[in-house]
């Protein structure tokens, strides 16, 4: 991000890891509107950054509420499929032999 | 943000007993609980049935893409059932249908979405992350179609039992 310094000039920092690194810009009206345009472009990105963020955030919901669904899809297979005396074994739905009504 | 889809609060209590119950030793009680609830709450088919479409609905219409593209997915929605044959299966078996036509509606959209990041250049974390959701859009498709495949294969008998005075259909 690009400041003015009390002394009138213009600086711009910038983040190297954890150091923030000041870089000096220039003084005057032309340094001012550099300054002004590198604002400009951070502030863009940061909306950039932001709106991906927010369609990850949405794309998210839905594979959630899939999920969600897709859960309780499997309990009532599941459920339905144990009231007609099936098992699971090994993650295979196998029928119990002495199960009334099987052949 | 997608609108949610509502779960209502029975199901919610199933599940949640049906995971006390999906053990290898659940207690009696638990058993027991389970049951009643079951019995309390015949429509849970059909309420789930609708989440599904629920689901497939928000999911279609919270893609930033044409109308024509929105208008073909609720047709495969429709089609896909249609083709599966969900007019003459049992309730389970439309349940898990519906389940195969959401995970496909679910695998267009996010193929639709990682084609349009990588032509529009995004950036390497959204590529990355399209890259990622395509993969798990695969299986979920893949796994809905293997369950669909299994209980098929089963090929289940109709029967009708009564819960709370109701006579339901379970499959047929």
């Amino acid at each position: 991000m690009a400041f003015l310094r009390s002394d009138g000039y213009w600086y711009q920092s910038r983040r190297e890891g954890n150091r923030v690194i000041s870089e000096y810009i220039g003084s005057g009206p032309f340094a001012a509107d550099l300054a002004a345009l590198s604002n400009l472009t951070a502030e863009m990105r940061r909306h950039e950054r932001w709106e991906e963020q927010r369609a990850i955030d949405a794309d998210r919901e839905i594979d959630r509420q899939i999920d969600e669904i897709n859960g309780l899809i499997r309990m009532l297979t599941a459920v339905e499929l144990m009231a007609k005396g099936y098992h699971t074994h090994k993650g295979q739905w196998r029928r119990r032999r002495n199960h009334a009504g099987s052949s | 943000m997608p609108a949610v889809v509502d779960i209502p609060e029975e199901i919610k209590k199933l599940r949640s007993l049906y995971d006390a119950v999906d053990c290898d030793h659940p207690t009696k009680e638990d058993k027991w609980a389970f049951q009643e609830a079951l019995e309390e709450y015949p429509n849970m088919w059909r309420a789930v049935g609708n989440m599904a479409h629920n689901a497939a609905t928000n999911t279609i219409y919270s893609v930033n893409g044409p109308e024509s593209l929105k208008l073909s997915l609720v047709h495969g929605w429709h089609a896909i059932q249609g083709e599966l044959g969900a007019e003459d299966a049992s309730p389970v078996e439309k349940l898990l249908i519906e389940q195969v036509a959401l995970a496909w509606v679910r695998h267009y959209l996010v193929e639709y979405a990682y084609t349009d990041v990588m032509h529009e250049g995004g950036s390497f974390k959204l590529g990355n992350y399209w890259e990622k959701r395509l993969s798990a859009s695969q299986r979920r498709l893949l796994r809905a179609c293997e369950t669909l495949a299994r209980v098929r294969k089963i090929n289940l008998q109709a029967i009708q039992i009564n819960i709370a005075n109701q006579q339901v259909n379970l499959s047929g």
